[in-house]
Formats: C-alpha cells, sequence, structure tokens
C-alpha cells in the first residue's frame, strides 16, 4: 500500500510540475512575458514605471533557468503574482471568491447524490420497466443536452414565467436550487447508470438470494443488504465528480452571474488579465490533481486488486 | 358475415407483424441516428442553398420576430433574434460550422491518439511510461480552464478552438488503442511480420493498425458527441467560434438577455445541439456493442 501511495503522489506531483512547466513555457513564448501578461488592452495605457517593475518582479534580466526557478518558487509558496488590471494579490481574488464555487459545486454534489442513487436503485430493481426507461431517457438527456442550456430553460420556466425562484446572483438557500439542479444534472446521469449496474450486479448475488430465501422481506434485501455493497464504486466515482463540478460550474456561474471563481476567471479573460486567469487555472488544477489522488487511494483502500496491478 | 371477420382478423396480423418488424428493425439499427446524423451532415453541407435568409446581417426592424409557427411573420419560421436575423438560417449555418468543427478535431485527435497508443504498445518501457503520464496529464487538467487561459494569451480563433478541442480529445484515443494493441501485439501473425524482417512502421500500421480500427472508430463517434458539446460551451462563454459566424452555443448566449420577451432566440439552437449529441451517442452505443461489447465500460 505504501509503494502504491508513493507513486500516486509522485505521479500527481509530475502532472502539477507540468501543468507548471507548461504555463512557463507559455508566458516566455513571445519573447518578452511583458506582453502576456499585460495583454493588448493595457499596452498603452500602463505606465512606464509598472512596466519596469513588472520585468523587475518576473526577473527578465536574469537568465532562463532564475526565471523558471524564481516562477516555481513563487507558485510553490502560494504567490499567484498580483492581478494587472484589479492592481490586487491573484490569492486574494481566488480566496474571495472560492467559497461561492464550492458552495455551488457541494449544491450539485448533493442533488446528484439525491437524485442519482434513488433512480438508480428503482432502475435496477423494475429492470426493463417504465423506472427502468424513464431513468434511462433522464441519463440521455443529462449527458446530451448542453448544462447551460437546461439552466437557461429552468431560469425561463422558475423565474421567469412563474416567478418561484431567484435567477441570479447568490444569495439564500432559494438562491442555490436552480444551479445547483443545473451543475448536478450531468453528473447524476452519469451515476444513475453506475448504481443502476451495480446494484443489478448485487441483486444477482449469491446472498441476496440466500437472505430472501431465509424469508427476509424485499424492502429490507433491497435496502439493507443490497444497496449497502452495491455503493462501493459509486461512491468512488462520486469523489471524482467534485472535481469535475468545480469545472462544470464555469458555465453554470455565467447564466446564473454567481460570484464564483468561473465569473472571475470568464469576465479576466475579456479584461486581458493573464495573471488572474492563470491563477484560477492553477487553483482549479491542483484541486482536481488532489482530488484525484484521494479517490485513488479511497478505491484502493477498498478494491485491494488496484494496488497490485 | 363471417368472411369479413376472416379479412379482418388477417389485416390485424398483418398490421401487427408490419409493426413488430419496424421494432425489431428500430432495435437492430440506430435508425433515428442515422436519419438525424443524415439530416445534418445534408443541411451542413447544403446550407447556402437551403437557408431562406442570409444567416449574418438581419435587418434592425425584423427584430424579435416571433417564431412563424406561433403566429410571427410567416418569412422567420423559429423567429428572429435581437438583430433580426432568420433562427433557422442560422441554426442551419451553426451545423455546419459544429460538424466541420467537430469532424476535423475527431480526425486530428483520432490519429495523433491512435499513432500514439500504437507506439507506446509497442515500445513500452520507459516510452510508454512517458506517453501514459502525458495522458493522465491531460486528464487532469479541465479543458474549460485550459480554453480560458488559452484565451486570454492568443485570443479566441477558429484554430486555437480546433486545437483545445483536438488536444482534450487524444488521450482518449490513446489509451483505448495501447490497451487493444497490448493484445493485437502478442498474436503469431505479428511474430511472423516481425521474422519476416518487416520493419517497424510496417509492423505498426499494416499489422497492429487494423487490430485496433474498431475501437478507434467506437471511440471516434463517441467522442464527436463530447466534442460537439465543448465546442458549444466554449462558444457560449465567447470563446469558441468568433462572433459573427453562426455557432449553437454562441446562439443560446444571445438570447440569455432577451428570456422574458423573446425565448426562441436561445431555446432553438439548444434544441439543435441536444438533438445531435443524442444522434451521435445512441450511433456511438451502438457501435460500442456492435463492434466490441468489452468497452462497455467507456
Amino acid at each position: 500500500m505504501l509503494r502504491f501511495l508513493i507513486r500516486r503522489l509522485f505521479t500527481s506531483l509530475v502532472t502539477m510540475l507540468l501543468v507548471v512547466t507548461a504555463m512557463f513555457v507559455l508566458t516566455r513564448s513571445f519573447g518578452d512575458p511583458r506582453n502576456v501578461y499585460v495583454g493588448d488592452a493595457f499596452n498603452e495605457n500602463i505606465s512606464q514605471e509598472r512596466w519596469d517593475a513588472l520585468g523587475v518582479s518576473l526577473g527578465i534580466d536574469k537568465p532562463i533557468y532564475v526565471q523558471y526557478a524564481r516562477y516555481v518558487g513563487r507558485l510553490a509558496v502560494g504567490d499567484l503574482g498580483e492581478s494587472i488590471h484589479q492592481r490586487r494579490p491573484v490569492q486574494e481574488l481566488i480566496l474571495e471568491r472560492m467559497p461561492a464555487t464550492a458552495k455551488l459545486a457541494l449544491g450539485g454534489f448533493l442533488f446528484m447524490l439525491l437524485m442519482g442513487i434513488p433512480l438508480g436503485v428503482l432502475a435496477a430493481v423494475s429492470r426493463g420497466g417504465p423506472w427502468d426507461y424513464l431513468s434511462r431517457l433522464i441519463a440521455i438527456l443529462g449527458h446530451s443536452a448542453p448544462s447551460f442550456w437546461i439552466a437557461i430553460l429552468l431560469v425561463f420556466f422558475f423565474g421567469v414565467k412563474l416567478g418561484w425562484l431567484p435567477t441570479f446572483g447568490s444569495g439564500g438557500i432559494k438562491h442555490y436550487i436552480l444551479p445547483s439542479i443545473t451543475l448536478g444534472l450531468g453528473s447524476a446521469s452519469g451515476m444513475l447508470r453506475i448504481v443502476r449496474s451495480s446494484m443489478l450486479e448485487v441483486l444477482d448475488s449469491e446472498y441476496v438470494k440466500m437472505a430472501r430465501a431465509k424469508g427476509v422481506s424485499r424492502k429490507w434485501v433491497l435496502w439493507k443488504h443490497a444497496l449497502r455493497n452495491a455503493m462501493i464504486s459509486p461512491l468512488t466515482v462520486a469523489g471524482l465528480t467534485l472535481g469535475s463540478l468545480i469545472t462544470g460550474s464555469v458555465l453554470i456561474e455565467v447564466v446564473f452571474a454567481w460570484p464564483g471563481l468561473g465569473t472571475l476567471s470568464l469576465s479576466s479573460v475579456f479584461n486581458a488579465d493573464f495573471t488572474t486567469v492563470q491563477g484560477v487555472f492553477l487553483v482549479v488544477t491542483l484541486f482536481y490533481v488532489t482530488t484525484s489522488f484521494l479517490v485513488d487511494i479511497l478505491y484502493a483502500l477498498v478494491d485491494p486488486r488496484i494496488r497490485f496491478s | 358475415m363471417a368472411d369479413i371477420t376472416v379479412s379482418r382478423e388477417d389485416q390485424a396480423s398483418v398490421r401487427g407483424r408490419r409493426v413488430r418488424s419496424f421494432i425489431s428493425l428500430m432495435r437492430r439499427w440506430p435508425v433515428s441516428s442515422i436519419v438525424i446524423i443524415s439530416l445534418l451532415v445534408f443541411t451542413g453541407i447544403f446550407a447556402p442553398w437551403l437557408a431562406p435568409e442570409p444567416e449574418r446581417f438581419g435587418e434592425i426592424r425584423n427584430s424579435f420576430e416571433k417564431p412563424a409557427i406561433l403566429g410571427g411573420d410567416s418569412r422567420f419560421i423559429l423567429g428572429t433574434d435581437q438583430l433580426g436575423r432568420d433562427i433557422l438560417s442560422r441554426i442551419l449555418f451553426g451545423a455546419r460550422i459544429s460538424l466541420l468543427i467537430s469532424v476535423i478535431v475527431v480526425v486530428i485527435s483520432g490519429t495523433f491518439g491512435t499513432v500514439m497508443g500504437l507506439i507506446s504498445a509497442w515500445y513500452g518501457g520507459w516510452v510508454d511510461e512517458i506517453i501514459m503520464r502525458l495522458v493522465d496529464g491531460i486528464n487532469a487538467m479541465p479543458i474549460i480552464t485550459v480554453a480560458l487561459v488559452l484565451a486570454v494569451v492568443f485570443g479566441p480563433s477558429f484554430g486555437l478552438l480546433i486545437f483545445i478541442l483536438a488536444i482534450g480529445s487524444w488521450p482518449g484515443y490513446a489509451r483505448v488503442v495501447r490497451g487493444e494493441a497490448l493484445v493485437v501485439r502478442k498474436l503469431d501473425y505479428v511474430a511472423s511480420a516481425r521474422i519476416a524482417g518487416a520493419s517497424t512502421p510496417r509492423i505498426l500500421f499494416r499489422h497492429l493498425l487494423p487490430g485496433v480500427i474498431n475501437v478507434t472508430v467506437v471511440v471516434a463517434t463517441l467522442s464527436l458527441s463530447s466534442v460537439i458539446l465543448a465546442e458549444a460551451g466554449l462558444s457560449f462563454l465567447g470563446i469558441g467560434v468568433p462572433a459573427p459566424t453562426p455557432s449553437w452555443g454562441g446562439m443560446v448566449s444571445d438570447g440569455r438577455d432577451f428570456l422574458t420577451t423573446a425565448w426562441w432566440v436561445s431555446v432553438f439552437p439548444g434544441i439543435a445541439i441536444a438533438v445531435t449529441v443524442v444522434a451521435f451517442v445512441l450511433l456511438g452505443d451502438w457501435l460500442r456493442d456492435r463492434f466490441d461489447p468489452r468497452l462497455r465500460q467507456l
């Protein structure tokens, strides 16, 4: 197990280092990195002092390997640089917006579990029946309809037509309903399919038949014996979707004007604020890599075959 | 009297047989997918002749015209947007853009991914290790945020869009092809080719490739749907297809601010995306089951 852990940790670190290096190469690919950092929109109105100061802080008078070491070193201690546009440290901006995105991702996660698990179980129990078809339909739609479009439809019906729910911004619990549903729908359809197939497998097993033969009631067998064992792989997959929920939230945040990392990142793109976009990218990637690391460890703990493959 | 009853029963059984044979046809072939995709390809190719109105220009006085099916101006079957452009014409041209981009992306990433997968499986060792870690690394990167970074550096363009989508999808091919090629590589005929003195490229492309081309086709079809979705998402954010060119994602985004007055601007292009993606998903599923049921877990 320890060997697996070390190996996996090493892979994660290499991935992160590769991402950071790619970023460094990208900024230096135009010669003077200031052209990337400052962006076209600001080239004319940035003062000479700020231009020079940026050069000093990037160390462009030093050899390239010193620049690289400095770049990696700063990121390693969590210094993401200063936003040219907002004149504030990027880590501050990110910390400000992070809670909103995290809460939204959590909302989507909850919706995924609340919808995916019961529907998956129902589909497995009524295999070939109406519930199975309904859940198949939902799975295909959730997988195929673009989330941002679903978001707009929901806003139209529940916000504009019926006026039941707020359609933009964050606030009370009501603000979470529509964004969470939209964000969670795609993952819920994946969850549903995994729960269904896992449940079918378990329901077919000897010990479930044994329990039924002993005279244990159908309901009890289903919820007590089968579901618990069928949940192992769906739950590990669920952990992995947390990462994709964070990135998926970019699209949803834009529709709902949610004050999170997605809107920060997109508005920074249009402000040609490279430092901020880079910061959000690195933080999100770090989160992604970390969750997949944790999920793999969890998976290896649950299923010993993984460790030795 | 009796004769009439008999003939009715006959008719009923004939109809029953027809219905049954229709259902089994639908089961055996993904008919709806094939019909939808053929329609799309047709409209994509012939968009300039099919579109009733110009797709990039409109007249402001025609803006937010209701769809004709709901009693609006009969010229605009699906209504018009804020600039008076005909939604139907833009959807038809959007099909062209969407399909063109996804096909280019699939061809590039499919070729590159397959070659990488073959090389990885053939050489093994550190070559395999490097390629597979690269695959892991790219899979660990959220593609939308990568697109945001590249858009701020290079500015949105067709070339960049295709590059981003291709970068995001080649690892899928590499991984699956590698798995498949590892099996084929151990077969006797490959060993014979080697003994006969075939060069490595020849073995890779003449002997290994035909063995793995099935899975490449399956992955390509499945990946078409996700590329279309990703392109729509990026265009929706404004970092995909550049502005005046109609794209489905961009059209959904156009209508976002006018939901209260003109819902059709967003709703119809969204339906186009969803229907297209469903068609490709169903076709991909069918191909997968047909060619290789082992890929089920994909």
